[in-house]
């Protein structure tokens, strides 16, 4: 039996999915040898959708397990040349660009921050200011390389023009 | 009148100060220092800028500088490694201990330049028609 079609389906709940079990569904959910077991006294399931903001903000800035963004080809082909031989200058720039746009769109970073993202598309830390973040990650030991960048620029530092 | 600590002449039409500090790690305690000439400049944001070969001296205490890019004085974007490090002594006069922290870049084989982030610490005079540079802490 399909609960979800044949179940009374209240949609009015602000949170989600609300289901009712009727005396009928649950006479016929137990039998001698069903293994459901329904506590008559509790017949209301009631579920809140988890929503991906929610989701995302318990996940925000881990370290493991976190969602990270996706790779498209162009990225991921750099990623496995760099594991034959060394990338050339452009490769590299243009990797670190690339992984950079990809997890500060995904995670919604905000312009003006300094990141320590992987090559992995994670974000490891944040800081207000450059030397602020170095002085958060240096000497620790990351369980993929990291690069350093600021979020709404395509350059760290250096001789801004 | 307060005296100034650093008075160097130029060398051709730029200042140049010798710097020595250190790349801490801060979790063993462990130092490597260094030392070399560099140009001072005012258009570079960050603190040190010097070669590629410090990136080695760093990883031997345990710290593994960050790949990041940079912008060059010509508008070029480049790739350079960077890391924390502290400025002790330039030329000659001695900063208060454990020195100036500030932001160092390694790239390649060049000149060292010394830029805003050390600036910001000090008052600096370029005297033009005396070639002179004045720094005081």
């Amino acid at each position: 039996m399909k609960l979800q079609t044949e179940m009374p389906l209240d949609q009015s709940a602000s949170n989600g999915a609300y289901w009712k079990y009727t005396e009928e569904a649950i006479t016929k959910l137990r039998t001698p040898h069903s293994p459901i077991d329904i506590d008559t006294k509790f017949t209301e399931f009631k579920f809140d959708k988890l929503s991906q903001t929610s989701f995302f903000q318990h996940n925000h800035y881990t370290f493991y397990g976190s969602l990270k963004p996706y790779f498209p080809d162009k990225i991921k082909k750099i990623i496995n040349k760099s594991r034959t031989r060394k990338l050339s200058e452009k490769e590299a720039t243009s990797l670190m660009k690339g992984i950079a746009k990809l997890s500060i769109e995904f995670y919604g970073l905000e312009e003006g921050k300094f990141v320590a993202i992987g090559f992995d598309g994670r974000i490891y830390d944040v800081a207000d200011t450059p030397l602020d973040l170095l002085s958060k990650i240096q000497g620790r030991k990351f369980r993929t390389q990291i690069f350093v960048w600021n979020v709404g620029s395509n350059v760290f530092s250096g001789w801004k023009t | 009148m307060t005296a100034w600590n650093i008075s160097h002449p130029y060398r051709g039409n730029a200042a140049f100060v010798n710097v020595k500090g250190a790349i801490l790690n801060p979790r063993t305690g462990n130092r490597a220092p260094f030392e070399f000439e560099c140009m001072v400049d005012t258009g570079f944001f960050s603190g040190l800028y010097y070669e590629e070969s410090l990136r080695s001296d760093a990883k031997i205490i345990g710290v593994d500088p960050f790949p990041t890019t940079i912008r060059l004085a010509d508008g070029k974007e480049v790739p350079a490694y960077s890391c924390v490090a502290y400025v002790e002594e330039i030329n000659g006069f001695k900063l208060t201990p454990p020195g100036l922290k500030t932001t160092l870049f390694m790239r390649g084989r060049r000149m060292g330049y010394l830029g805003r982030e050390v600036l910001q610490s000090c008052v600096t005079l370029f005297d033009g028609p005396n070639q002179i540079l004045k720094m005081r802490f």
